[in-house]
């Protein structure tokens, strides 16, 4: 390399330990230089979420209190969501992969599962689907696959994503499938059937739809719904994006598509459902993955969050809107603090939850994020005001090179604070940075506003490296504390069992709703003992194309007395549950309340 | 063996030129004083050392310092000791002084060759070879305060501040060096690959075939420019060739790792980046680029422990001193120590008080902290700096909001969320760019959108690429003029562009 010779790293390299003059060397270089720049010239060319206990232990740094067990085997669910990828073609579609469900569609207090089946795609041609997958579970025996026989295995579309919700009140909870190509309504019609009804309900929505939520946005105690859309991606809008080899095809990134208007149906409460995006004022882009309604202001009416990727994520805040109107809400994500990342950066948002990180009753929003990029903690100061404290919460340093998806918050532990996993998985087939196939997380909360990753210490289940995407949590065996299945892509489902080693005795609270919607959604649930108040919320949507339980685990310490459940409704009704004892049967002050073994029913009173 | 040695500390309190005068001492040293004028100018040579030979007489002048001459050391040895008595001295003692007499015969004849200040010069070249151009201008300075200024040192500076990116520097120096007789075709061929490197492709690419095949051996140089103009001009492709083609001749060489390493680091390839960036810090400790890099690289992957430990030799270096300070501060926030960055931030901006990423950094501490007043004060400062940043105006909308003046946040909030959505847009058609290669249009209006909102580097790269495609496109022109009018009081330079720019839109 001409007369100028630095120092070199020949311990790297031992086959050019100096054996070719340097003349040589000069001669090589320039003639594959000449060569290279003679090419170059030619080329130029509405889940549930558990509670908390209020006494709580000293908070420890990295606490052996978790432990998750791989449940899959005993369970019998043996569900793959297919992408439908092939070596040589890599569009987008495929890499959202597919959520997972949880409901008790038969109503025998036992959480079954839905998974939707994905599709097949090759280019030029429709996307084609794959049948989904229901799942009954019988107890000790595991579950069984009911897809065909209950009607609900037939797919219309390349599906993604699923949202459980009784949106007719007839008692048993029904399912919105989203997908490429439109929406799918499975109606449960209480006889361990469905029958798919999107078109009648008047669901024709035919966009690519990712997440969606039910939710009451207007107050009158329906469910609505809303969708999220992905990108404008199509068999004409279909680019090649070139991989680190051209026999390595990579899916071309979100950036290079524009986004979707997503779509919010109203309820009339007939069982049918009526477009009211732009009258509602949703905004006309986006590109959202994942989306959750709850009250995030406090003032009785639900709020929309919603997680984009790649562009700033959306707040709606509920302007109530005049009788008979319908629905108005404002878009006011970056104002809030909730939009983009302390940098003022829009990230690439996949999922979102609500959690009460600091016990002060109001929801925080935590949003899992592209790689590199860090978690969204976002704490609620009041009056839609956000902090983003990610850093200061000590999760900045975890995030690393995962592509994080599904995402959940609920006391795993018992402790009393929330405590979040996500599902993680590469989108890309030959990732430059991290791995293809990446294990979940899981953060204890610290109980000061700071967060510690505990995977390892929760079970060897958790460290196994997946595709991950969907993750829906919810009280899968029975035994009160919140299991969590993990959808992944062209993976096996897997069961993780809550095997908490511990003296806490769970409660699994259940609602039924009459003026609210039936499932509770939206009620929020705070426990009151010894003066201090936790509030926790049975909110929709939540994770990422899943649908988490509408039950709302709460532990409590056998040595615990004088606890007291307030339970605020989205009608308004408030209802008050009191025991002196673990060993004492509830009082209720007015609806209902009953008890049997270690589950609790409230009935939303009338008055 | 009289040898006599001449020694200048300045110029003569008088002024006046007088003709050179040996201090005649009896011993074998002599020595002198002496200031020496070259090529019509004073050089002034604090502790030259060299032969005086009969060269000395005929194309030097010698004045002497009739000051310095009276505050002369009399000789080394006392004159009543050493004259006339060598005889008598043992014979050890005369064999010291013959050898001593030899090294002064040797110093004084490297002298004569300026071996000393060819030897910092070739320094000087290992330290660009390794890609240290900081420490290669340390070596070259050293070189002319030995020797003073030859054309040969001149063009080695103007190669340097080139490197560094310095191309006002780097055309003083190649002018100097024009004037000092240096071959007309090697400043030629400087001043094509400056233009290179500044990523004025356009006129400089067909040359890079005959450039490569007629090395001169420069021709690490020449890659190293070239890949800089493609990587400048977003031409990764391009670049990558040329440093494929170099690292498989030169595979382990710095300056070819730190450029790959900057390419994957441009192309999100933070591991590859990693892995070249270790390996030139394993070949050379002290390299401060590679360990700023490094730790940036890190930081993308959230890795602040390990930045940390890479940090201190950038922290030691002056040209990478306050960015590997900032990434410390990174490291600090990343680990939720706020108190440390804080206090680093504190030190950082009295000695870099016009550090907008200090002042935003410490705004943002003192936000979060919920000290907002600070908070406030150190982000309008920012804004000063950088007015149409959305991270500077995000942050201050926080600040502004949490001491509850919504109004004036709100005006904040609206333009990043303006800016971000327009940002985005702009580069969601990248993708046609890649469709479009010559689509001088598309790309100034990308780089028109970038410009606008406070991405100003990648902006004008973006428009200075429309200007490659076509050089007469008048509204790149445009908005170029309308930026350097902007910034014409800063410097000379940008006045000049200014000028040139409006003059061009006026007249395509």
């Amino acid at each position: 390399m001409s007369s100028q010779h630095g120092p070199t790293i020949e311990a790297h390299d031992p086959k050019t330990k100096g054996h070719r003059p340097p003349g040589f060397a000069v001669l090589g270089l320039t003639w594959k230089i000449v060569v290279a720049v003679a090419v170059l010239s030619g080329c130029q060319g509405c889940s549930g979420r558990t509670g908390s206990d209020i006494s709580r232990p000293e908070a420890d740094p990295d606490p052996p209190r978790f432990q998750f067990v791989d449940d899959t085997e005993a369970s019998k669910i043996d569900f793959t969501f297919r992408s439908g990828a092939e070596p040589s073609y890599a569009p987008i579609l495929q890499d959202l992969g597919g959520g997972c469900g949880l409901l008790d569609f038969d109503r025998d207090s036992r959480l079954d599962a839905f998974f939707p089946g994905g599709g097949h795609i090759t280019r030029g041609e429709e996307p084609q689907s794959y049948p989904h997958g229901l799942f009954q579970n019988q107890g000790a025996e595991g579950f069984r696959d009911v897809s065909n026989v209950s009607g609900s295995a037939e797919s219309r579309h390349y599906s993604h994503g699923v949202a459980a919700t009784d949106f007719d009140a007839d008692g048993f909870p029904d399912l919105v499938v989203t997908g490429y190509g439109g929406l799918q309504l499975f109606h449960n019609q209480g006889d361990g059937t469905f029958h798919e009804q999107a078109q009648a309900s008047g669901l024709t929505d035919g966009q690519w739809s990712s997440s969606a939520a039910w939710g009451d946005v207007n107050g009158d105690g329906h469910p609505d719904l809303y969708v999220c859309h992905y990108t404008d991606w199509s068999l004409t809008n279909d680019p090649v994006c070139q991989g680190l080899a051209p026999d390595r095809p990579e899916s071309c990134p979100p950036a290079q598509f524009k986004g979707l208007p997503d779509t919010l149906y109203l309820s009339t409460g007939m069982g049918r459902f009526e477009d009211v995006s732009g009258a509602a004022g949703l905004r006309q882009d986006g590109k959202g993955l994942g989306v959750v309604i709850a009250d995030l202001d406090s003032d009785g009416d639900a709020d929309i969050y919603v997680a984009n990727d790649t562009v700033a994520n959306f707040l709606y805040r509920n302007e109530g809107g005049e009788p008979g109107s319908g629905p108005r809400f404002t878009e006011i994500g970056v104002e809030s603090g909730v939009a983009l990342s302390d940098k003022g950066t829009a990230d690439g948002s996949m999922g979102c939850a609500v959690l009460d990180l600091n016990q002060d009753a109001r929801p925080d929003l935590w949003v899992s994020n592209f790689e590199f990029e860090t978690p969204g903690l976002y704490r609620n100061d009041g009056k839609l005001r956000f902090t983003h404290i990610t850093r200061i919460a000590g999760l900045a340093r975890h995030s690393s090179s995962y592509v994080s998806f599904g995402t959940v918050a609920a006391d795993f532990d018992g402790d009393g604070d929330d405590d979040v996993m996500v599902a993680n998985g590469n989108i890309s087939r030959y990732p430059r940075n991290g791995h293809v196939l990446q294990p979940c997380q899981l953060f204890a909360n610290l109980g000061n506003s700071k967060f510690h990753e505990v995977t390892s210490n929760a079970g060897a289940c958790l460290s196994v490296p997946h595709l991950g995407r969907g993750l829906a949590l919810g009280d899968i065996d029975g035994d009160g504390d919140p299991d969590v299945v993990l959808s992944s892509k062209d993976e096996r489902v897997r069961i993780f069992r809550n095997n908490l080693k511990s003296q806490i005795q769970w409660i699994t609270v259940h609602l039924t709703g009459i003026r609210s919607p039936r499932d509770g959604c939206g009620t929020a649930i705070t426990q009151i003992r010894g003066g201090r108040r936790l509030t926790s919320w049975i909110y929709g949507g939540q994770s990422y194309l899943s649908a988490c339980s509408p039950e709302y685990c709460l532990p409590e310490s056998p040595t615990a007395a004088d606890l007291e459940l307030e339970i605020l409704w989205p009608s308004g009704r408030v209802q008050r549950a009191h025991r002196i004892s673990s060993k004492d049967p509830w009082s209720v002050d007015q609806g209902a309340c009953t008890q049997s073994q270690d589950r609790l029913f409230f009935i939303e009173p009338w008055k | 063996m009289a040898v006599p040695i001449e020694h200048s500390h300045g110029l003569p309190e008088d002024g006046k030129t007088v003709a050179p005068q040996f201090e005649k001492g009896d011993g074998p040293v002599e020595r002198l004083i002496l200031c020496c004028e070259l090529g019509g100018s004073i050089v002034i040579w604090p502790t030259c050392v060299r032969p005086v030979s009969a060269e000395a007489g005929l194309s030097s002048r010698f004045v002497m310092s009739k000051s310095q001459t009276a505050k002369l050391p009399a000789t080394v040895d006392p004159p009543g000791k050493r004259s006339g008595n060598l005889n008598r001295r043992p014979w050890w003692r005369r064999r010291i002084v013959r050898s001593l007499a030899v090294v002064g015969i040797l110093l004084g004849l490297a002298w004569a060759f300026a071996i000393p200040s060819r030897l910092l010069q070739l320094q000087a070249r290992r330290q660009l070879m390794n890609g240290c151009p900081h420490q290669a201008m340390n070596w070259l300075k050293w070189a002319g305060t030995l020797n003073g200024s030859t054309a040969e040192l001149e063009f080695l500076k103007a190669r340097t501040y080139r490197v560094q990116g310095e191309m006002n520097l780097a055309r003083q120096h190649l002018e100097a060096a024009w004037r000092l007789g240096y071959p007309v075709e090697q400043l030629e061929r400087e001043q094509v690959l400056a233009m290179a490197q500044s990523g004025q492709l356009r006129d400089t690419e067909p040359q890079l075939s005959k450039m490569l095949t007629d090395s001169r051996g420069d021709i690490a140089d020449v890659c190293e420019a070239f890949v800089t103009g493609y990587l400048r001009t977003y031409r990764m492709r391009q670049a990558e060739r040329i440093l494929t083609a170099w690292l498989a001749d030169s595979p382990s060489q710095p300056r070819s790792l730190i450029l790959r390493a900057k390419m994957q680091i441009e192309l999100l390839n933070w591991k590859s980046a990693e892995q070249d960036l270790r390996r030139v810090l394993d070949a050379v400790p002290y390299h401060a680029e590679a360990a700023d890099l490094l730790a940036g690289v890190l930081l993308k992957q959230k890795q602040p422990d390990a930045a940390l430990k890479v940090l201190p030799v950038a922290v030691k270096a002056p040209q990478t001193r306050l960015s590997a300070q900032l990434r410390q501060v990174e490291c600090y926030r990343l680990q939720g120590n706020e108190e440390a960055a804080g206090q680093l931030l504190q030190s950082i901006l009295i000695e870099f008080p016009d550090s907008l990423q200090a002042h935003l950094e410490l705004g943002s501490v003192e936000s979060d902290a919920g000290a907002y007043g600070p908070a406030i004060e150190q982000l309008e400062t920012a804004r000063k700096i950088a007015p149409n940043s959305p991270e500077v105006r995000y942050a201050l909308a926080i600040a502004l909001r949490g001491a509850g003046r919504e109004a004036e946040a709100s005006e904040h909030f609206e333009y990043v969320a303006e800016a971000r959505k327009a940002v985005a847009e702009a580069m969601s058609l990248r993708s046609k760019v890649e469709e479009n290669p010559n689509d001088a249009s598309l790309r100034c209006h990308i780089g028109t959108v970038l410009l606008d909102h406070g991405q100003t580097e990648r902006g004008l790269v973006w428009i200075q690429s429309a200007l490659e495609i076509n050089p007469g496109f008048v509204p790149a022109h445009e908005r170029l003029a309308t930026y350097y009018e902007g910034r014409a009081g800063e410097s000379e330079e940008f006045s000049k562009l200014a000028v040139t720019h409006r003059k061009r839109s006026l007249t395509p």
